[in-house]
């Protein structure tokens, strides 16, 4: 009975049990898709399978372990790019910090290339972010987008990815940095800078 | 503040209907995410969707080149 319950997702293991649709987009994030059970094995099944609640919970408290790099252990490219996303954040009011970081990987399925913290407003960028150019400023624009969302709408959640919020507001960053890039305002961090 | 009035203050307490609720009710528990993590692929993806990809790429390439004095 439960063979023919679950067969049609079986097929793949990154399924978790949904409890609640609000975990979708955040389970989909982290690599990996909600499916309903019948309430009858709903009960039993959660011990071979976790939930979308389980999924979540251990990726907030793994993403915990994220730890800040002191700038005299970074890169001379890296060191430059740091100082370059911290000149684009200067143009956004509410951000607290940004830091070089090891992030560990969101889920067993996927990496992190950067982070908002939405309690204390911080951006964390992981060091192989800070390798190039591009890879920081394409992270500053989605995480300045979480901010910029998260200062706009009254429920959290529509800061979120994959939120129209969220992605009005990184139309809005795109469209401000690439202005402030075109008046010169990032030159003097661009020197040491590789695209 | 205003001190609260009950509904019906004319029906004692001891009488008034109480209500069960017949679903539990949810817990307090925060729902919202502390941490909004992102991968490398959903940075590009998302950045695409923007439709300012060449645009960011063509006003960083130029400042890069102002800035090193190569334009």
């Amino acid at each position: 009975m439960v063979t023919a319950v679950i067969a049609p997702w079986q097929k793949s293991n990154n399924a978790v049990i949904r409890t609640n649709p609000r975990w979708d987009r955040m389970v989909k994030h982290l690599g990996y898709i909600s499916v309903d059970i019948p309430h009858r094995v709903k009960n039993t099944l959660p011990v071979a399978i976790i939930t979308d609640k389980e999924l979540v919970n251990k990726s907030q408290e793994t993403l915990r372990k994220t730890r800040v790099m002191p700038a005299y252990l970074l890169t001379p490219r890296a060191f430059a790019h740091l100082k370059l996303a911290r000149a684009v954040a200067s143009h956004f009011p509410g951000i607290t910090g940004v830091y070089a970081s090891v992030i560990p990987p969101a889920s067993d399925r996927v990496r992190t290339a950067g982070l908002y913290d939405r309690g204390t407003q911080e951006i964390m960028l992981h060091l192989e972010t800070l390798e190039h150019a591009r890879s920081t400023i394409d992270a500053m624009v989605h995480e300045l987008g979480h901010h910029v969302a998260n200062m706009r709408v009254a429920d959290p959640m529509q800061a979120e990815d994959l939120q129209p919020a969220h992605s009005e507001a990184m139309t809005y960053v795109a469209t401000r940095v690439i202005e402030l890039a075109t008046q010169e305002k990032f030159d003097e961090y661009l020197k040491e800078a590789v695209w | 503040m205003p001190k609260k009035q009950p509904l019906y203050p004319h029906v004692p307490k001891s009488r008034q209907t109480r209500v069960i609720p017949t679903e539990p009710r949810r817990s307090h528990e925060r729902e919202e995410l502390e941490f909004l993590p992102d991968s490398p692929e959903i940075l590009t993806q998302t950045i695409d969707a923007t439709g300012y990809r060449g645009k960011i790429d063509n006003a960083f390439q130029q400042a890069i080149a102002r800035a090193k004095g190569v334009s």
